[in-house]
């Protein structure tokens, strides 16, 4: 509670500075508040606010996305960054105060759960390609109801916050519909957790209805297809006083066709009925009658607190947009190519009386050759900050060696990727750039355990297959101590030798027969090479695996292949389910 | 399933060994080999039987599976000392703990690691194969080394080697009681009652005084916690010779506890109870009231509780035994409200005949001083 009143006393502060100055003055002295605080993070900046705003519109319209990336090295540290949709294009006059000027409060989400920071991300990109680069930005676009397209090229003038249209005519587009916009930026490309490359990679895992394609400055070439045809579904639902910010609550009342206050409360938002309106405006010492757009500075700020700390219901989940258990695992199998995976997506749970939910999937060998994690607030990969986030406070409280992990310094050292996806129509921030989640202990709390469900799955199978990686030590000790057991038993009972020993042998083996169909189910290389219809090679990857069990001699090569040969055939006789 | 009982000839263990060797034998053939046997007892799942006044143990039975292999090893070990235990019985030979490690221990050829790497692997197995075929060591000729003596006027009888003898005349340091006394039979006994005193010193110290033959006790002790032998051989001097038996410890919660194990059996020999436990021993000291009778805290005879003594002083007030006794629960309450204990050999404070010549004669005199 301290920190939010912290929070609304910053945003108070914040507010009234805006009121005084440009709104993109500010941000030429705050560019940090935009998230261009390097030259490196410029660049994924860039990227991400232009894909951020074309997955978006695409969803809007309905349709299934094709992006295509480009980023172009110019000088030593200029870049060109072009991003290409397939989107609804943008109403033509539009494109001007879109990309051209700041509108304050816009910001702040709509209440839905989409991505972007409507408004600011591409002005944003406008103003630093303006303040490095010197540049203007190049917009393209083209929508399905006009026989031709549009150019232009835009600056913002700071002093005003206009657009600068320095450019501007009709040109031909084949495309029925889309969107191209380029900017030279000076920035910084690197490889690795957070670079470009890794932000698209997430995108596409995170948007299996996306088909991007991305060549980097290197000339590296990224397809991600499609997997799924599916367009998530949102609903927009007006929005909760809990979750908007003090500027839009300022916008909302200026440009609110409502006349009397009270009407302006209970058409406005979710969650606010008569009587709690009434109560509300009674303790902001507020006439319900009164003309929303009459109030002073002093007075919004007085409801906003008011309705901050009002008692409300919560929004219902069914607004929250989620990928679903089945998507994921699609979704990692596709773009991770992992040996083994498991996922979870928990039921809705409130945080400050705002509803979340948590998904957690995790994929396990493979391709992935380390453990790393994945953070997503409502469909974003987040990549910067990770030591504020909930996701990375959660991650610390798993015991990991209860399932079967070993541990280095925090984190297990096997070959994992764990995904975990956040959504709200309200998430929190740890900042205004939105980069880590607010680690609530609501949200901890569930992500952690999100975490252990998935795990939970996870772990049997790892534990199998740690069991099944020295199955062949697993014959030595059985071999071993058997010996010893028929000694003890045959002098206790006063029997041959011999045939307790035989009796042992043929009793082990038969063990062997129950872990070669468990090989079969479980290893995945084994099971790709039946499918393929590589037999022999199958019979030797396993024959490898057991070779322990020819060299003590508990069985003969020649036996142990037979044996294994007669599994295979029996399970391909029986169509038995072990080879899916 | 088959029960522990007092008498187990050799026939009967044998009988239970090869039973146990033949199932496993059997499931070799169809099914999946285990050996099964009672849960080690602890303080999660005894029971305190309150009519018998006992501990016992909550029958539950785990299994060691042959093809499990975070079992396996202990399967063959177990096995092993089984195949050892039969032919001690056969060929009536008793073996230390010590000597069944060294005859068991033997590298595995296959696997280049030894049977038993040490002793308390063995002397582990040992247990279990008690619990497996409900039979202490002792009666399958596997026995700990001894510890505790015996005094007194009482004849004693080896059958195996048909010595007898009397406990009195032996030299002031009485008879070692060995560690199995399965092959002892009690004869004549001339003493009104058994006093089990936990230290030697003291035990020493009654000799010396002529304690015994002034009172007619037989005296044992225990020489601190009591070994298996002793508690058995309590158990049968109360049970075969009807004595009244007497616990006399340190006023401390380790000398309680040390009562407690004479009268209930102790916790991880629970499932022995009925062979091990006698149920109406009581204790004649020292209690907290001593302190006070005898003037012990003006003499600077008592020490400070310290923090372990404190733990273990609520532990054993919350066993159910301690705890249904008002007697025993206001000597703990006294205790910690003076935060001080006392030894046996604080006695020695008033002078060194105090012990014999009033203390132990006060306390035979008033019963109401004694605890049960």
């Amino acid at each position: 509670m301290k920190e939010k009143i912290k929070q609304n006393v910053q945003e108070a502060e914040l507010y009234k500075k805006f009121k005084r100055i440009s709104v993109a003055e500010f941000f030429e002295r705050n560019r940090h508040l935009l998230g261009f605080d390097s030259p490196r993070k410029a660049l994924l900046i860039a990227v991400k606010e232009y894909v951020d705003n074309s997955l978006d519109a695409c969803e809007e319209y309905r349709i299934l996305p094709d992006i295509k990336v480009e980023i172009d090295k110019l000088e030593e540290d200029t870049y060109k960054v072009t991003v290409e949709d397939n989107g609804p294009g943008i109403p033509y006059e539009s494109v001007p105060e879109i990309f051209g000027s700041f509108l304050f409060g816009s910001k702040f989400h709509r209440f839905i759960s989409t991505r972007g920071k409507q408004g600011i991300g591409a002005s944003a990109v406008t103003l630093y390609s303006q303040l490095t680069a010197k540049e203007p930005v190049e917009i393209i676009t083209k929508m399905k109801n006009k026989e031709k397209g549009i150019k232009y090229k835009i600056k913002i003038d700071v002093k005003t916050n206009t657009p600068i249209i320095l450019e501007k005519e009709e040109v031909e587009v084949k495309k029925e519909s889309g969107t191209i916009v380029k900017a030279k930026i000076i920035g910084q490309y690197i490889k690795g957790k957070q670079s470009v490359d890794e932000y698209i990679k997430l995108t596409a895992l995170i948007n299996p209805h996306a088909n991007i394609i991305y060549k980097n400055p290197d000339g590296e070439k990224f397809v991600y297809k499609r997997i799924i045809n599916e367009i998530p579904e949102l609903k927009e639902v007006k929005p909760h006083p809990y979750g908007i910010e003090l500027g839009y609550f300022d916008r909302l009342i200026r440009e609110t066709n409502q006349k009397t206050l009270l009407n302006f409360l209970t058409k406005t938002f979710s969650s606010v009925g008569q009587n709690t309106a009434i109560e509300i405006l009674k303790k902001a010492k507020l006439d319900p009658d009164i003309d929303p757009k009459s109030l002073n500075d002093d007075q919004i700020i007085k409801l906003y607190n008011t309705l901050q700390n009002a008692k409300l219901r919560a929004i219902p989940s069914k607004y929250i947009v989620t990928l679903g258990r089945d998507i994921i695992l699609k979704s990692m199998e596709n773009i991770l190519k992992p040996e083994y995976m498991a996922a979870i997506k928990r039921r809705p749970s409130l945080y400050r009386g705002i509803p979340f939910i948590v998904e957690v999937g995790i994929a396990y060998g493979g391709e992935i050759n380390e453990f790393q994690y994945y953070r997503f607030a409502n469909r974003v990969p987040l990549l910067y900050k990770p030591g504020e986030d909930a996701i990375t406070h959660a991650l610390k409280e798993i015991n990991w060696k209860h399932y079967g992990f070993e541990v280095e310094g925090e984190f297990p050292k096997d070959p994992m990727a764990i995904l975990v996806h956040v959504a709200s129509v309200w998430l929190p921030f740890t900042s205004e750039s939105k980069e880590a989640i607010a680690p609530y202990d609501e949200i901890v709390k569930e992500i952690e355990l999100g975490i252990k469900n998935a795990l939970r799955e996870l772990s049997i199978y790892i534990k199998k297959k740690k069991a099944l990686e020295t199955i062949g030590d697993k014959y030595k000790n059985l071999y071993g101590y058997g010996l010893e057991v028929i000694d003890s038993l045959s002098s206790i009972l006063d029997i041959e030798k011999e045939n307790a020993e035989k009796r042992i042998k043929e009793r082990i083996k038969k063990e062997l027969v129950n872990d070669i169909y468990e090989i079969l189910k479980s290893v995945r290389e084994v099971k790709n090479l039946l499918k393929e219809g590589k037999e022999d090679r199958a019979v030797s990857l396993i024959k490898n695996m057991l070779k322990d069990a020819v060299k003590i001699n508990l069985l003969s090569e020649k036996e142990l292949e037979d044996t294994i040969m007669e599994v295979i055939n029996d399970v391909k006789k029986n169509k038995l389910s072990l080879l899916n | 399933m088959v029960q522990y009982i007092e008498k187990l000839s050799k026939e009967e263990v044998l009988d239970r060994i090869k039973k146990l060797a033949e199932e496993i034998y059997n499931e070799f053939s169809s099914g999946s080999p285990s050996i099964k046997l009672a849960v080690r007892g602890n303080i999660k799942n005894i029971e305190y039987d309150e009519k018998r006044d006992i501990i016992t143990l909550k029958e539950r039975i785990e299994s060691r599976e042959f093809f499990n292999l975070g079992h396996v090893r202990r399967f063959m070990q177990t096995l092993l000392v089984a195949s050892l235990a039969k032919k001690l019985v056969e060929t009536d030979k008793t073996a230390s703990l010590r000597e069944v490690y060294y005859q068991l221990k033997h590298t595995i050829p296959i696997l280049n690691v030894n049977t038993i790497e040490e002793q308390s692997e063995s002397d582990a197995v040992i247990e279990d194969l008690e619990r497996a075929i409900k039979a202490i060591r002792e009666q399958f000729h596997i026995k700990a080394e001894g510890r505790g003596a015996i005094y007194g006027d009482i004849y004693l009888r080896d059958k195996k080697r048909g010595d007898e003898w009397n406990c009195s005349k032996l030299g002031r340091g009485g008879w070692s009681v060995p560690s199995t006394i399965e092959d002892i039979e009690i004869g004549d006994v001339n003493a009104d009652f058994v006093l089990v005193v936990e230290k030697e010193a003291m035990f020493d110290r009654l000799i010396e005084e002529r304690f015994p033959e002034k009172y007619g006790a037989i005296l044992i002790t225990s020489k601190g916690q009591s070994p298996r032998g002793v508690r058995r051989l309590i158990h049968r001097l109360r049970k075969e010779k009807n004595l009244p038996v007497y616990v006399f410890t340190d006023g401390d919660p380790w000398g309680f506890y040390i009562y407690s194990v004479i009268k209930r059996g102790s916790m991880n020999l629970s499932q022995f109870s009925e062979l091990l436990a006698t149920p109406d021993v009581k204790f004649i000291g020292m209690t907290i009231d001593d302190i006070d009778e005898y003037d012990l805290r003006k003499k600077g005879a008592v020490i400070k509780l310290n923090q372990r003594d404190i733990k273990r002083l609520n532990e054993i007030a919350n066993y159910p035994w301690f705890k249904k006794s008002k007697d025993w629960q206001r000597q703990f309450r006294k205790m910690l409200d003076y935060g001080i204990k006392v030894e046996q050999d604080a006695l020695a404070a008033n002078s060194l005949e105090f012990v014999a010549e009033k203390y132990l004669p006060d306390k035979l005199e008033h019963p109401e001083k004694i605890l049960s």
